[in-house]
């Protein structure tokens, strides 16, 4: 039976973000290696933001365990909960085929789902009536802001 | 709390940076228009089917040796066309299937039963059926977690589009009358293509051949956006929450998609072979296979597919004038018996229809449209490229009425050659003697007719629901198609004119 994020307890949020962020490398460096052979900028992209997201999940490592000490962290995936937190997505299927992406579109794409994942966090922050998980969430909200800010930057830099 | 969780770079947080942001909301992209019918799910055995290791492998295998011995009838076989089954079931009934039925209703369905990538296939995965995982730390040949044999080279980026689809298929064409009637000629020509399937696969990564090269892969990928059924995933988000991506990179129960497309993420049906691959990798079970309204797919996206519709189209006429009209000479053009020189003028003629006057008329048109429209247009690529996809259903079914007559009127030859493949003077099913019995000879031109009406009907709506989407103002929509239409019109009008007398 899937939960609705805002029935998750605090560990279990801050599991599913950590999780998250750990899923999202993954994704990336699959990303990379499919595109392994063209442009290497591209593919430069993808480790670089797989790298990012290791930060990340480093950051909200290192947050679980402040706040829960030497807690074992809840096995909980995005398949847990009903919504999509956060979700990188290549924008067209044939990119592969016709050598179409270009590492910008990468960012873009990337700062996308950061501003999809602030945003949802933010919307749970306000909807949840628990002031702790309130709190949490408005947290993870900045975090993933402070991410969309990064790539921003590196937009700006490309262009 | 919040003095603990720190941003992962050095970058400003706080509720000031918030504001820079405007958030984008997660917003799944738009359904599908119209209905669609879950297959895998409406028929599980159908489900159990797909998702069976063999089941690609048993399906190209039939196939496969049929293939093989129509070549050998090729090279063996009576030299006279209408006795030989090569070019009775190749030419007259593999391609009415394919292009009445198969591309219709079951979009690139051959594409799972051809045998031209068999062997090049086999070679590069190095297995029949089972996928084969790349070793961690080893120098194994992968593409994402697969691992794969051959020199597993990328192909070249100025060769990644159907360029060179468009104008072997052209190519074909213009000897098409050579292996249409002789034997030894189509085992040439079918060979050399499963030799070139069957060499790339060595060197490049995955299906280049059925992606860039096939000819016959070339229209089926421009008309499968028409098809009825589509392969697709069920749940947007499903896929969104997957990090695996196995529908891309493969796993232990499925390759990688073969086409190098993104299955989870696919919006058409051009580059998408349904060899199951992924139906079988989805850890979730998402992807499955749907019925869909005809003509569902809309967007083309680049000349090189633009001109694949000006190509099939003008082709479509040519056909009709030169193996369906009363003109005896173009056969013989078509033939080289009016001799080089003459072939080559015919040759010139057949190639300027489809890559310039066709191409150069709906220019033409097409500026007239946007003239015609005022307001703001949308660039010039993006409404050419619009506009030219109601030749989708358009040339669909011209090539339909162009064939219809091929399976009536030389239907009978099927049954002939059925019983004497080789033109030996065998008799397997007591059917080699029948006589040559044309059906419905004279329901055909009102066929033909009806089908082009329906061809210009499926155009005419979708040349406005295209315009639609390039002006919000119906006035300037309306104004835009007009041009359009009468184009439309004006085509089909000459085909009616052809099959009609």
């Amino acid at each position: 039976m899937k939960k609705n994020i805002q029935e998750l307890s605090p560990m279990e949020i801050l599991a599913l973000a950590i999780h998250i962020e750990k899923e999202n490398q993954k994704a990336f460096i699959s990303f990379s290696e499919m595109f392994e052979g063209y442009d290497e900028d591209v593919v430069l992209k993808f480790k670089e933001l797989s790298k990012e997201e290791s930060l990340h999940e480093a950051v909200l490592s290192k947050k679980f365990t402040d706040l829960f000490g030497d807690a074992k962290i809840p096995e909980i995936t995005e398949f847990d909960v009903e919504e999509v937190v956060e979700a990188f997505d290549i924008d067209d299927s044939e990119h592969l085929i016709f050598d179409s992406l270009k590492s910008k579109k990468i960012y873009q794409l990337a700062l996308a789902a950061e501003k999809r994942a602030f945003q949802f966090y933010l919307n749970a922050s306000q909807k949840v009536k628990n002031s702790e998980l309130s709190k949490l969430f408005k947290e993870l909200s900045e975090l993933e802001n402070s991410h969309s800010n990064w790539i921003e930057e590196k937009l700006k830099q490309i262009l | 709390m919040s003095e603990i969780i720190q941003p992962a770079t050095n970058v400003p947080t706080g509720p000031e940076v918030v504001q820079k942001s405007a958030p984008t909301p997660l917003t799944p992209p738009p359904p599908p228009e119209g209905w669609r019918i879950d297959l895998l799910q409406k028929f599980p055995k159908l489900k159990w089917l797909v998702k069976q290791r063999w089941f690609q492998f048993a399906v190209i295998l039939p196939n496969l040796i049929l293939f093989i011995m129509f070549l050998m009838a090729g090279i063996w076989g009576s030299p006279v066309g209408n006795r030989n089954i090569i070019i009775v079931f190749v030419w007259i009934l593999w391609w009415f299937l394919l292009i009445s039925i198969m591309v219709p209703f079951f979009s690139r369905i051959w594409c799972t039963i051809c045998p031209f990538p068999f062997f090049g296939e086999w070679m590069q995965r190095g297995s029949l059926t089972t996928p084969k995982l790349a070793r961690p730390g080893t120098k194994d040949k992968k593409v994402g977690l697969n691992r794969y044999w051959g020199l597993n080279l990328r192909w070249p980026k100025a060769l990644s589009n159907i360029w060179v689809q468009d104008f072997s298929f052209l190519a074909l064409c213009t000897f098409s009358a050579f292996y249409l009637t002789r034997p030894l000629v189509s085992t040439i020509v079918l060979g050399a293509l499963i030799v070139v399937a069957t060499i790339l696969p060595l060197i490049f990564r995955q299906r280049v051949f059925c992606n860039y090269i096939c000819p016959v892969s070339g229209f089926l990928s421009l008309y499968s956006m028409a098809s009825m059924t589509e392969v697709r995933s069920r749940d947007y988000n499903v896929c969104l929450k997957c990090h695996d991506k196995s529908c891309l990179v493969g796993n232990e129960k499925g390759w990688g998609c073969p086409w190098f497309n993104f299955p989870s993420k696919m919006e058409r049906n051009n580059y998408c072979g349904l060899c199951m691959e992924c139906v079988k990798s989805c850890p979730h079970d998402n992807m499955t296979v749907r019925l869909r309204p005809f003509a569902s797919d809309t967007k083309i996206k680049g000349y090189d597919e633009a001109f694949k519709a000006f190509i099939m189209l003008s082709l479509a006429l040519a056909y009709s004038v030169i193996y369906l009209g009363p003109w005896g000479i173009f056969k013989s053009l078509a033939n080289m018996q009016l001799g080089v020189p003459a072939f080559i003028e015919y040759a010139i003629a057949l190639w300027s229809i489809p890559v310039v006057v066709v191409p150069g008329l709906f220019s033409i048109v097409h500026w007239i449209s946007r003239k015609f429209a005022g307001g703001q247009p949308k660039p010039w690529k993006e409404s050419f490229l619009m506009m030219v996809y109601p030749l989708v259903p358009l040339g669909l079914l011209a090539w339909i009425a162009f064939s219809l007559p091929l399976i009536f009127v030389n239907g009978s030859y099927i049954l002939m050659t059925l019983s004497d493949p080789f033109g030996w003077g065998w008799n397997l099913f007591h059917t080699a003697h029948i006589p040559w019995t044309p059906l419905f000879a004279h329901w055909m031109p009102l066929v033909q007719v009806i089908l082009m009406a329906i061809g210009l009907a499926l155009a005419l709506k979708a040349t406005f629901k295209q315009a639609g989407k390039l002006y919000s103002n119906a006035k300037e929509s309306i104004r835009f198609a007009a041009p359009m239409a009468i184009f439309m019109t004006g085509i089909v009008i000459l085909f009616v004119q052809l099959y009609a007398n």
